[in-house]
């Protein structure tokens, strides 16, 4: 019995310890994107090809922050000259504010697990509070990198108007669902 | 239920071109100003609608807002002072120059070495040149009417093409408040149009020009082509003879003709590929 607990402690040990450091977001892992009524005919998904972070966790002591920058010139609807108008002064001003930022100022447990992120949304210089829904998340030793690895999925809603994206309402919907799936490699 | 106000149309063609005729008509017959002042009425409007009178975050789009304001300003005193000295489309140009920029300065900054120095110069080029050659125009009222209604046409449509309907209807506002002038301009005798309108008809066209390439897509060459627009309105002979309304159609067509050119430029560039 005494081999076998401190077999248990032997395997879970460096688990923890990998949760409780910092981590880079994996750009090739990492898709931020969108979806918007389309003049209420369906709805459109767009993504983010480009975005870069910081994750830190500390599963013990149940803390932890995220900090994800998308880079607002990587938009991409899969239609070139749609992904330009986004692009343009009348969306993203991708060339006037070329980062969209989220900052978290809470991470909140349930268990061993981050059920949500509340944090800053900041588009366009203008920032806002919103809160990140998590639907997913593992933290483990990727089965073939043999680094340790934390990914979540996360799901929110915007209101563009909130951020000065005023272009077409209301026929392009004001309602954004923000979803982040986001992989970080440990440091 | 669909807004009538909400149509861009209407924002940007109707509203202001009313407003241009209503404003100008009302500084005149009152002696307050020019009736030029009319097209910064008309563009005003239109803010209103598409921007409201939000400032922050205070974008390239607000700046020029804010700067196309000014302009009319500085232009309506200068106009009542009635000042000649024979500099002032040089001194205009180079508070252009100045007013590019602060709008443009933060993406120039963000460019490397060449790239940056030939934005820059490309830019303040443009904005300079439209400014000098607009305002070179402010004594007479059809020939620069002529040339802001198909600068502002020419300008506005090429950044729709650009990708950027923000600007377009900006753009189209000044044409739009600039066509409320010259239908006032067509029942008098000849008058100026005032640096009211060509200084900040230059500041306003200059830099959405600017900005459609900077932050849209508009290729450079279709701001070539535009830029011959105020040469045109002052060059197209027009006899003095000719009754008005001819003349301005005259002048009209010329510069139109222009502003088609750089748009069927700007539309072959962009390619076939649409989306709505």
């Amino acid at each position: 019995m005494r081999k076998l607990i401190l077999a248990a402690a032997v395997i879970a040990l460096p688990a923890n310890a990998a949760l409780a450091d910092s981590y880079t977001i994996d750009p090739e892992h990492t898709f931020p994107n969108f979806t918007v009524s389309h003049l209420g005919f369906s709805t459109m998904h767009g993504r983010f090809d480009k975005s870069s972070g910081k994750l830190n966790l500390d599963i013990p002591k149940k803390t932890g922050s995220v900090e994800i920058v998308i880079d607002a010139t990587s938009v991409d609807t899969a239609h070139a000259k749609r992904d330009q108008h986004l692009k343009s002064p009348d969306f993203f001003n991708a060339a006037e504010f070329p980062e969209i930022k989220f900052k978290s100022t809470k991470v909140t447990f349930t268990g061993d697990k981050v059920t949500s992120v509340d944090g800053d949304l900041t588009i366009m210089k203008t920032t806002k509070p919103v809160t990140l829904t998590v639907t997913s998340m593992l933290c483990a030793v990727h089965a073939m990198s043999k680094k340790n690895v934390c990914g979540f999925d996360a799901t929110t809603k915007i209101k563009r108007s909130d951020f000065g994206i005023n272009y077409a309402l209301p026929a392009i919907g004001d309602e954004v669902a923000l979803t982040l799936e986001v992989e970080a490699l440990k440091d | 239920m669909t807004n009538l106000f909400d149509f861009p149309e209407v924002q940007s063609f109707v509203l202001p071109l009313l407003a241009a005729l209503l404003v100008g008509a009302a500084a005149q017959r009152f002696s307050l100003a020019n009736h030029g002042i009319g097209m910064i009425a008309g563009f005003i409007v239109t803010v209103l609608f598409v921007n409201g009178v939000e400032l922050q975050p205070l974008t390239a789009a607000r700046k020029i807002i804010l700067l196309g304001i000014a302009a009319a300003m500085v232009g309506a005193i200068v106009d009542q002072r009635g000042a000649r000295w024979p500099g002032r489309p040089l001194y205009f140009a180079a508070l252009s120059v100045l007013a590019s920029a602060w709008v443009l300065g933060i993406v120039l900054l963000r460019k490397s070495g060449m790239e940056m120095l030939t934005a820059g110069i490309g830019i303040a080029a443009y904005t300079a040149w439209i400014t000098y050659w607009l305002e070179r125009l402010h004594d007479d009222e059809l020939r620069a009417t002529s040339a802001t209604v198909s600068l502002g046409l020419g300008t506005g449509i090429a950044a729709i093409i650009g990708a950027s309907g923000l600007f377009g209807q900006l753009a189209v506002a000044v044409s739009a408040g600039s066509g409320g002038v010259m239908l006032l301009a067509l029942l008098q005798k000849k008058n100026s149009a005032g640096s009211v309108l060509t200084f900040s008809a230059g500041v306003l066209l200059g830099l959405i020009g600017c900005t459609a390439v900077a932050f849209a897509d508009l290729p450079w060459i279709v701001l070539v082509v535009l830029s011959l627009i105020p040469l045109a309105a002052r060059w197209t002979p027009t006899p003095a003879s000719w009754p008005r309304w001819l003349q301005v159609a005259f002048l009209t067509i010329s510069t139109l003709a222009l502003a088609g050119i750089a748009l069927a430029y700007a539309w072959y560039l962009a390619g076939s590929s649409s989306y709505s």
